[in-house]
């Protein structure tokens, strides 16, 4: 029997020596980028990373990518409440369990953590994370025996792959319990005040520079593609492309996306303000001249529909 | 049925600037913003019927906020003035919170905002939900309770789902999911001139320890991330170029 399984049955023991290396929950194929992450720390700190995943095919990934010991569960969230993590890290798009997790352990909680490091000697997780929607970050340190954070894996490097590596998967005795909330499958629903660039963290923007229904029909795929929001501007609302609640602007939606992907968008000044939050601002349009061309990280002066139909080929 | 919801007065972002020059945040003017999706939280509480309690930590902001919500139409306020609690991370508030429902006798719901303006840590509400082992439902949009049941709207991905849960539950309301009251000018008028609005409670009243009030995260200052650089044009073989742009993004 495993220390962890010991310490369990004889009630929680919450002191630092009964909590041990990192364990990462990882439900997505995209998760894996974690484990990558928790090799480097890993590899400072000399202990063992686990990876908690909840499809069995992407063990040998896990371990390529720097797992030693892999857990395959029904609800990795739960199943750590379960163990003992000296450190935890959890995608974001599981921060709810991440937190009910830290909860349970009384660990410190670093949300959309970055530049994730550990104190050799006090062993304290080090990261910082964006406030105000990104205008910049607060540096943080956990102290506690557990700590735990949240990561997206985009940020993240792709993890170096090892198909030599050697790790183990672990037969794991766990039954999730009953969930205490009930889904009852999706409705249709409009909230009232509906702004869904609001929180996008992608964004495919048209305008008028896509000329037709056929253009933008080839943005709406890329979208889709993406899991991007479409959005536009003045102009988009103009064809009939977009509805008021998606058009960029400072007298309309001011919006702080990662990826801020523009076909076809001149960029007057109220659309070009309306986008400085944004992290990374791609643009593509004919007019070499276009002030948005100007503003953007990365700009293409070109054919904005052509440009489109074979970015949608090349992503397959 | 009884509800309890948590408020919190949050730094006005239009009174900071960040100066990524000079790696400073700047507060030119000190001021304190009901936190959007507290409001909101507040509006569904409301809407639900029932007894609304609101609770906020801090000074002179936080009595602001409570006055507001009462004026709203909250039928109490109890406002926890510790200076020691403003440096409180989400584990001491979850602490705090929860031992204070105690106090109130419990609550059938717990509504919190889904986010904050500065750090959006999204901890509190499922914190408090573990802390209690109740059902957490977060980004509510719609609530209703039937014979003990809460049914949520929630969103999820791009679209919405509906949940439910048992009462009691904790639930972390969005922005945007209800148009909030205005407070009727007459019951602002009564609310602020009347001095015992707002109940005080300390951390020693709600008998907290030294370990559940020491934080385990601790702030060590700010970081700027890079000014943005001037856009570079694209050519040769523009479309790999964005693949690989939008893969790492
Ligand atoms: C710049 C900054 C960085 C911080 N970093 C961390 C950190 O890394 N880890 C950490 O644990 N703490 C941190 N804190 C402390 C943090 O403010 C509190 O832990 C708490 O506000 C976070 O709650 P939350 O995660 O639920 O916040 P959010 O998700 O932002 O808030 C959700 C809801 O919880 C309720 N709520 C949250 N905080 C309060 C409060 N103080 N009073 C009343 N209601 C409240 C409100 O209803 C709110 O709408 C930080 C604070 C600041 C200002
Ligand atoms: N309130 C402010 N908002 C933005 N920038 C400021 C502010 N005050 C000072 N600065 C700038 O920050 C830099 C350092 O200022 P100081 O910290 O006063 O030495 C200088 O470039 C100032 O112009």
């Amino acid at each position: 029997m495993d220390m962890d399984a010991l310490s369990h049955l004889m009630g929680e023991d919450l002191s630092a020596a009964s909590y041990a290396d990192i364990w990462v929950c990882a439900p997505d194929p995209a998760d894996l980028a974690l484990v990558g992450e928790a090799r480097r720390l890993a590899d400072s700190l000399g202990c063992y990373v686990h990876a908690v995943l909840a499809d069995g095919d992407l063990a040998e990934r896990a371990i390529a990518v720097g797992a030693d010991r892999v857990h395959v569960v029904s609800r990795p969230g739960e199943f750590l409440l379960a163990q003992h993590p000296e450190f935890a890290l959890f995608p974001v798009a599981k921060a709810h369990a991440a937190a009910r997790a830290a909860q349970h352990h009384r660990a410190g909680l670093i949300s959309d953590a970055r530049f994730l490091s550990v104190d050799d000697t006090t062993r304290a997780l080090l990261g910082a994370y964006p406030v105000y929607g990104g205008d910049y970050l607060v540096e943080a340190a956990i102290t506690s025996p557990a700590k735990f954070a949240t990561l997206d894996p985009r940020q993240l490097p792709e993890p170096y792959a090892d198909t030599g590596r050697s790790g183990e998967v672990v037969a794991d005795d766990f039954s999730a319990p009953e969930p205490l909330v009930r889904n009852a499958g999706p409705v249709d629903y409009t909230p009232a005040a509906w702004r869904p660039l609001q929180k996008a963290r992608r964004i495919v923007a048209v305008g008028r520079g896509l000329k037709d229904a056929a253009g933008f029909a080839l943005a709406q795929q890329l979208a889709e593609k993406l899991g991007a929001e479409i959005a536009g501007d003045r102009s988009a609302e103009d064809m009939g492309w977009i509805g008021e609640e998606r058009v960029v602007g400072l007298t309309g939606q001011e919006v702080g996306p990662d990826l801020y992907l523009a076909f076809g968008v001149r960029g007057d000044t109220l659309h070009n303000a309306a986008i400085v939050r944004a992290k990374h601002v791609v643009a593509v349009h004919a007019n070499p001249a276009a002030p948005l061309l100007a503003v953007a990280d990365e700009a293409v002066a070109g054919d904005p529909a052509a440009v489109l139909r074979q970015l949608l080929e090349r992503l397959g | 049925m009884n509800i309890v919801v948590i408020l919190r007065a949050v730094k006005d972002p239009a009174g900071l600037t960040v100066n990524r020059k000079a790696q400073k945040v700047f507060v030119n003017r000190e001021q304190y913003l009901f936190n959007p999706s507290d409001r909101n939280a507040l509006e569904a509480g409301l809407r639900l019927g029932g007894r609304v309690t609101v609770v906020a930590l801090g000074g002179a902001p936080a009595e602001q906020v409570l006055r507001d919500a009462r004026a709203m139409g909250a039928a109490q306020a109890i406002r926890l003035p510790d200076a020691a609690l403003q440096r409180a991370d989400a584990g001491v508030l979850t602490a705090v919170f929860s031992r204070l429902l105690d106090r109130l006798g419990g609550a059938d719901l717990v509504l919190a905002g889904a986010e904050c303006l500065d750090a959006d840590l999204a901890q509190v509400a499922p914190r408090l939900a573990q802390a209690l082992q109740r059902p957490f439902i977060g980004q509510a949009h719609q609530l209703s309770v039937t014979e003990g049941t809460l049914s949520v709207v929630a969103a999820h991905g791009r679209g919405f789902r509906r949940l439910e849960a048992d009462l009691p539950a904790v639930v972390a309301v969005a922005v945007d999911s209800n148009k909030p009251r205005y407070a009727p000018g007459q019951n602002l008028i009564n609310i602020f001139t009347d001095p015992a609005a707002v109940e005080t409670l300390t951390a020693a009243d709600l008998e907290l320890g030294e370990a559940e009030l020491t934080p385990v995260v601790e702030l060590r200052g700010e970081a700027f991330p890079p000014e943005r650089e001037p856009g570079k044009r694209l050519d040769g073989d523009v479309v790999g170029q964005l693949v690989d742009l939008i893969r790492r993004a």
